[in-house]
């Protein structure tokens, strides 16, 4: 359910990388977004602020954080959708790792440590760029390629291997925050004071006091027992969190336990750690639940080997097909089951056969997307009378004019 | 005591010390730390051809964490350390806490979202800050302008403005306004930060004494002679107290506290 990166930092599709990008992204995005920054640095805000960092501060222009976190925005948004990562990502981190420090100067707590770790995890995927090929850099480097380097791309089945050394470091850092976290309260409490049941009944007792949320701490304080198991078991998460990754074992349970103790917090103290969520969730396995979401079927395309366009158009396909389900084909190999339907034309149209119709042009767009339910909203919407009527004759516009418009080369032209 | 027991204890100090003889430059150091870890970030991204300027930026950085969150007393950013509630607990506990203090004299838990528009502070160092004034001009200006973001905040919560369900929770949960509680509160005119003290049982599970005091309090908006009266009172498990508290019998059976509870 969730990878080990630092076992072994490769996968068998980009996915989860690009995933991952995403699901940061939205953290940071909504994170930041609703905030009023330039009030930091006024009134009561600012009356009890650090100055440590007050050269970094614009105190003088305070609208300018404004600016800052439309631009951190924007940069997220193109960190999400894979623009120039290595820029985007740096810039991106530079700003929230800005905003934190200024946020910082009134709040120490864990809401502004995450504005750090996010700030970390986008470093790494800065650093490494070149894993990320689901993105629209991927899309990009593919453009440079040769039409007879992507055509073989296309129709070969090598191995599948996605490295992804920016999970690899984000998950370490991780995994080192919550073991530190754990050695603290095994220091500061002095050995098992932290578990001890008086620490844990009172720790939520007094809290219904001072921070009055719910009555559900009760009943800690009712079973202490309950309590000393939460302790141990928080250890035993913190702690063994690090040893998995590091001895190179499922991280699953321990992920899991540490989103539901985080959730236990929340419950029990208030809203508290909810950005863990989010960095644990980079680490799920994506790729996992988009491969049981994949249809079994067999299918086969056969395109126009001449056409760059083509090639380029079918490329984020071949990224997505992570289990081999679908056989390109170029007019000059097609199976003869294929080519010789009467009603096929492969100067014509692209072409998708299922083993039992063929699907042309629009329709082997939409057959393509069909072969996992994740796209099942797309496909119904492809199927509209409306977006099929017009989808056809953009397909038929561009196939017509392929050699004209389209960087294709003509078949009469090899 | 064997010398791995030593070696951290004495790191542990020299770490103390150095940050101790660091402090007057920190306006200097961490501002430049930071300035100098995004400048490496990009000089390794830039240099990423060359097999070394990665490895080496994500050795520094590995390095900065561990120290970070084991001999470090603090974290420079962009390093973490975190605590989640790693302090023990002791028998004696002390809590701080402000309150705003309307025309009646009813107090009201200041809702942390209010200073900076909808998201928190940590009420702590507000506090601190409150208590450091060196007079009382200053402590004035700083109770006024709470006062002034109390007085927004609470028509944005009678507005219905301050739901901010979209917005990314915030941290913590404490005293959330609501209309209906504002609507028992007049015109503030008042700030007091109070200091709680709850004495527990040995097991954790009862309050055998509650005292609180009074460490700061500035009636910015108040004639000297209509400064309400301190109506003390017990906290409740309530979800919005209010001044009008009573002093309940403590949960779980426990017995009202003793006499000696200050209000």
């Amino acid at each position: 359910m969730f990878a080990n990166y630092f076992d072994d930092d490769r996968r068998s599709s980009p996915i989860n990388l690009a995933v991952a990008r995403w699901v940061l992204g939205v953290w940071l995005a909504w994170k930041t977004v609703f905030y009023d920054w330039p009030l930091l640095l006024s009134g009561v805000s600012r009356a009890m602020a650090h100055d440590e960092f007050d050269p970094l501060i614009p105190l003088s222009i305070p609208w300018i954080l404004t600016v800052e976190k439309w631009l951190l925005i924007g940069f997220v948004l193109l960190v999400i959708v894979g623009y120039r990562i290595r820029v985007t990502a740096l810039v991106s981190a530079a700003l929230a790792a800005h905003l934190g420090v200024i946020r910082g100067t009134v709040v120490s707590s864990g809401e502004v440590n995450s504005l750090f770790i996010g700030s970390a995890f986008l470093v790494f995927i800065a650093l490494y760029p070149e894993d990320d090929v689901l993105s629209v850099d991927g899309l990009r480097k593919a453009r440079s390629q040769s039409l007879d380097s992507l055509v073989a791309r296309l129709k070969s089945d090598e191995d599948r291997s996605y490295r992804m050394s920016a999970m690899k470091y984000s998950l370490l850092t991780l995994a080192i925050l919550f073991f530190s976290t754990g050695a603290s309260k095994v220091v500061d409490g002095g050995g098992p004071g932290f578990v001890a049941p008086d620490n844990l009944s009172r720790l939520v007792f007094l809290r219904t006091y001072v921070y009055p949320w719910n009555d559900i701490p009760l009943l800690l304080v009712e079973h202490p027992f309950l309590g000393v198991l939460g302790g141990i078991g928080t250890l035993v998460l913190e702690f063994g969190f690090l040893v998995a990754v590091l001895v190179g074992v499922s991280i699953t349970p321990f992920v899991v336990g540490l989103v539901l103790f985080t959730l236990s917090n929340v419950v029990l103290l208030g809203i508290f750690f909810v950005d863990n969520l989010f960095f644990l969730a980079v680490f799920a396995a994506f790729d996992g639940a988009y491969r049981r979401l994949a249809l079994d079927r067999e299918i086969d395309l056969v395109f126009d080997e001449h056409c760059l366009f083509c090639a380029r158009s079918l490329y984020p396909f071949k990224l997505l097909d992570i289990d081999g389900t679908v056989t390109f084909y170029s007019q000059y190999d097609a199976p003869d089951a294929c080519t010789e339907r009467s009603e096929v034309d492969l100067g014509r149209a692209m072409y998708v056969f299922d083993g039992q119709s063929g699907y042309e042009g629009y329709e082997a767009f939409r057959e393509l997307l069909r072969q996992n339910r994740l796209f099942s909203p797309l496909v119904w919407v492809m199927g509209l009378p409306p977006a099929r009527s017009v989808g056809r004759r953009v397909y038929r516009y561009v196939a017509d004019n392929r050699s004209r418009h389209f960087a294709c080369r003509p078949a009469e032209l090899e | 005591m064997s010398v791995s027991a030593v070696a951290p204890i004495v790191l542990l100090s020299f770490s103390e010390q150095l940050v101790t003889a660091l402090r007057p430059y920190a306006t200097l150091i961490l501002p430049g730390f930071l300035v100098v870890f995004f400048v490496g970030a990009a000089v390794a991204a830039v240099l990423s051809d060359r097999w070394y300027a990665r490895r080496l930026f994500v050795a520094c950085f590995f390095v900065g964490l561990i120290l970070s969150n084991s001999v470090l007393p603090m974290a420079p950013p962009p390093f973490v350390s975190w605590g989640h509630f790693s302090q023990p607990t002791a028998e004696v506990e002390t809590y701080q806490e402000i309150r705003l203090v309307d025309e009646s004299g009813h107090e009201l838990k200041m809702d942390d979202k209010m200073t900076l528009a909808f998201d928190s502070v940590a009420t702590t160092r507000l506090i601190k800050h409150m208590r450091r004034g060196q007079n009382t001009t200053e402590n004035e200006t700083t109770a006024r302008l709470l006062l002034d973001r109390a007085t927004e905040y609470r028509e944005a919560v009678e507005r219905g403005d301050a739901e901010g369900l979209a917005r990314f929770p915030s941290h913590g949960l404490t005293s959330v306004w609501t209309p209906e509680l504002l609507d028992g509160h007049e015109r503030f005119v008042g700030v007091r930060v109070y200091e709680m003290t709850f004495v527990t049982s040995e097991d954790g599970t009862e309050v055998v004494r509650y005292e609180e005091d009074v460490v700061f309090e500035a009636f910015p908006l108040a004639d000297e002679e209509a400064i309400p009266s301190r109506n003390g009172s017990m906290p409740t498990t309530q979800m919005n107290r209010t001044g009008e508290r009573e002093p309940i019998s403590l949960s779980l059976g426990i017995p009202s506290p003793s006499p000696e509870a200050a209000y």
